[in-house]
């Protein structure tokens, strides 16, 4: 009962998205970054935590995570225009999605200043979709990022997309 | 937590943030908080961000009349607020400044504008140096109900010929916690939320300020917004997670400036947020590889190791596979003097003042997270597991793998303090029950209690130790860091047929807005009661169990019994009653007992104030409400203030003036 009772807050507010795989395998990459906030509650249910940072706002969600001490999915929102603009889905455990990045879409980027790469794929719609950590095929993924092309550089200035895609 | 705390943030959700509006014009910004609080000679980064401008000149910084201006870098670029904007960062790290009020302004010229920020700094002195020795008990999400469920279960015991040693409402021998003289309580907010985590928290006792949920002794800077709130914490976004400026936490200052030893002991991973606050500086407290190398290699102390005494669970991070760096930090704790233990045997063994470090359990193949910055974080199993006690159904089955000889806390605190004190200097140690809180989110009634009283056994272990000194030189403050939801709810007589049966459950199915969700009730549920549903009594008039107009659970099988008390799914106002083991804990089963019934509004912290009792020198400070960044100035005012007269009132007070005294203390 353990779990369960433990899940129970974030059942309540979650939605029934995650019980139905919408796009491949994770129904995260169904979202067009172009929902609104309302379009995120029909589908998500309320956030467990918002949470306001600059020109940002953030609903983050706990849902099948067993770690407390973190969220499972992170909506950031512009909170002028109310864009979204970036969806991130952490994993527990690490799982394999090489599905989601076919070899021939995807670019590899290693982080000059660590053992660290991402999987990228440019999705429709001006989306990028990263796995963050794993940077060969059948390596799991901890995390995927969805985050609209024009916003990466302020979060992720490191990645140089000019060279992958001229 | 992290960064959730889902109940409180659900109704109060407003979290914060940030602070770094945006606007067009340049700006300027020193990143210390409002009520800074400081002790003369605290280390504490001053970083200034200079907000939308093209170009910066004609920096100065002034500590009142005192220039700093050459103490900081010079202005250098930054992504601040994820955006667009062109903006600055003035660094100045590991400054300190004398006893007094401060005023730290600093001006410059931006795109051909003056802009200035000020500050007012309170520095406390630390100019009388005690001989002292610190000893701060962390019962993590240890609220007044925690420590009531403690008593009435560690305390409730009944001998061979029946008589309990609580009788008539009175208890024949409160807790050890409860006989220290004084008691408070801590108000626990962080800058960002009412409902803390243990970082923030921490953070306030560990260094006397606040911060944000998640943060060890880090404030918040304009380069959050990289990793903060999007999840994007890993090996890219880490030098914007180590980049905010620190404030130094007591540990490192009584170390660096006073020759103290310093000890952390904690049952939870030892790189977890209430130990790493005593050594490690982090805006986000997952970072276990960088508080691991910290404890090594410190940044308050020159790189010298920022502990004597090391004891806890979560190896891996110490490991050389479990390290992208694939450094081995247990290896080096042990080139420089240290000695390594890894098992409770080994534990005992330990004599002499020789540094120490144990790592009592880790993972079997320790491996770095694909995050890059964390590894498995492996928590030493609970009390209740590591006395081989039978979990109630509705808790996990023990799982102590090949840890099967880990150590008591009260084990791990006498030896550290062995260890600390066998050189004759001052020390300052931190023990922390951390599974109280880890207990508590999954509803673990049992788990969580039994580790209360585990720590308060550790709190006594520190008692005796401080009372056969000649001089009484040792402070022992009792507090939790934050609460959590249980509430001490009746008893419940559910019999050991239904206390420990795995297949005796009920399934019940709720209705929701977002669907129908489903859940498992046990057996013991109303000796463990659980907080799946909310607990509603609609009833004017105290009644138990009546179905739906009841209390605690509405959702239970309802009963005919005119006496609640016979009936075995029922909670009831009664007295509990338990035996005593050979091991000197309470034992859970058998015929006869009566069991505390706890329930959960949440499987999560709360925001309710927390109580603190302290014992020794300096202990009357810690009388009633306080903020928790208090227990940091309280406890340097003990090492650095002639406590004499107040010593001598408290004795009055508790011992020779003849005035009322609570039974059992």
């Amino acid at each position: 009962m353990n779990k369960v009772c433990l899940l129970m807050g974030a059942l309540l507010t979650a939605a029934p998205v995650f019980s139905q795989t919408q796009s491949g395998i994770d129904p995260v990459t169904s979202f067009q970054l172009t929902e609104t906030r309302e379009q995120v509650r029909e589908r998500m249910g309320a956030p467990a935590l918002v949470a306001s940072f600059g020109d940002f706002e953030s609903w983050q969600y706990q849902i099948d995570v067993a770690d407390l001490h973190d969220f499972s999915h992170q909506f950031v929102f512009r909170r002028a225009t109310g864009e979204l603009i970036s969806v991130t889905h952490t994993y527990e455990p690490e799982r394999i999605l090489d599905a989601l990045f076919p070899e021939a879409e995807t670019h590899v980027f290693q982080f000059p200043e660590a053992d660290y790469g991402v999987r990228l794929r440019r999705l429709g719609g001006g989306r990028l979709l990263l796995a963050m950590g794993s940077a060969k095929v059948g390596q799991p993924v901890g995390q995927i990022l969805l985050i609209r092309e024009s916003e990466l550089h302020f979060f992720h200035s490191w990645l140089k997309l000019e060279a992958s895609f001229p | 937590m992290y960064l959730k705390n889902l109940s409180a943030a659900l109704l109060f959700a407003a979290v914060a943030g940030s602070s770094v509006a945006q606007s067009l014009a340049p700006s300027v910004r020193i990143l210390l908080p409002e009520k800074t609080r400081l002790l003369q000679g605290q280390l504490v980064d001053l970083v200034v961000e200079v907000r939308n401008a093209t170009s910066v000149s004609g920096f100065s910084a002034y500590a009142t009349s005192l220039d700093l201006t050459p103490k900081f870098s010079a202005a250098a670029k930054a992504e601040l607020d994820c955006n667009a904007s062109s903006d600055w960062v003035y660094r100045a790290n590991l400054q300190s400044f004398n006893s007094g009020t401060v005023q730290l302004t600093v001006r410059l010229t931006a795109d051909g504008q003056s802009i200035s920020d000020t500050r007012l700094i309170q520095v406390r002195p630390f100019d009388q140096p005690q001989r002292r020795n610190l000893i701060l008990f962390i019962g993590d999400a240890m609220g007044t109900a925690y420590r009531d469920a403690g008593r009435l279960v560690g305390r409730a015991i009944v001998d061979a010929t029946g008589k309990s040693s609580f009788r008539e409402g009175l208890f024949d021998s409160l807790q050890e916690m409860d006989k220290l003289p004084v008691a408070g309580m801590v108000m626990t907010s962080g800058t960002d939320a009412i409902v803390p985590d243990s970082g923030n928290t921490g953070t306030a006792w560990a260094s006397g300020n606040k911060t944000f949920t998640a943060s060890l002794n880090a404030m918040e800077d304009g380069t959050d917004c990289k990793w903060r709130f999007n999840g994007q914490q890993n090996a890219t976004t880490l030098p914007f997670i180590l980049d905010n400026p620190r404030v130094e936490n007591l540990w490192q200052y009584l170390k660096r400036l006073y020759g103290y030893r310093t000890g952390i002991v904690s049952t939870a991973a030892i790189t977890d947020a209430t130990p790493a606050v005593e050594g490690a500086y982090t805006a986000y407290r997952q970072t276990r590889l960088e508080i691991a190398r910290q404890y090594r290699e410190n940044p308050m102390l020159g790189g010298a190791p920022a502990f004597d005494v090391i004891l806890g669970g979560g190896a891996d991070p110490f490991t050389r596979a479990g390290r992208p760096d694939k450094r081995d930090l247990v290896g080096e704790f042990v080139g420089l003097g240290f000695r390594y233990v890894k098992t409770a045997t080994e534990l005992k063994a330990v004599t002499g003042g020789q540094p120490l470090i144990g790592l009592f359990k880790g993972s079997t193949s320790p491996a770095p997270s694909s995050n890059g910055i964390a590894t498995g974080d492996v928590n030493m199993d609970v009390a209740y597991d590591k006395l081989g006690l039978t979990r109630p159904a509705s808790e996990p089955a023990a799982a102590l793998g090949a840890f099967t000889d880990q150590p008591m806390l009260e084990l791990m605190t006498q030896k550290a303090i062995e260890v600390l004190s066998a050189t004759g200097q001052n020390y300052i140690l931190m023990v922390e029950a951390a599974s109280i809180d880890k207990q508590s989110h999954p509803n673990n009634a049992a788990g969580t209690i039994w580790d209360t009283i585990e720590m308060d056994k550790s709190v006594g272990v520190a008692r005796a130790w401080a009372a056969a000194r000649e001089t009484k030189d040792t402070l022992i403050v009792v507090t939790a860091d934050h609460d959590q939801s249980m509430s001490i709810i009746g008893v419940s007589n559910t019999p050991d047929a239904e206390y420990f049966d795995r297949n005796k459950s009920l399934n019940m199915s709720l209705t929701t807005p977002v669907g129908a969700q489903g859940f498992t009730v046990y057996g013991d549920s109303f000796s463990n009661a659980r907080a799946g549903l909310p607990f509603v009594n609609l009833s004017t008039t105290a009644s138990n169990n009546t179905g739906p107009s009841g209390m605690p659970g509405t959702f239970t099988p309802k009963t005919t019994a005119a006496d609640p008390a016979s009936d075995t799914f029922s909670t009831y106002s009664g007295l509990p009653y338990y035996k005593m083991g050979s091991n000197g804990y309470p034992v859970n089963s058998g015929t006869g007992i009566r069991r505390l019934a706890v329930g959960f509004r949440t499987g999560d912290h709360t925001g309710s104030s927390v109580p603190v009792t302290a014992e020794g020198p300096g202990a009357l400070l810690f009388t009633g409400y306080m903020d928790q960044t208090d227990i940091f100035f309280k406890m340097a005012a003990s090492a650095s203030m002639d406590t004499t007269v107040i010593d001598k009132a408290l004795e009055v007070l508790t011992k020779t003036g003849g005035f009322p005294a609570t039974p059992g203390k």
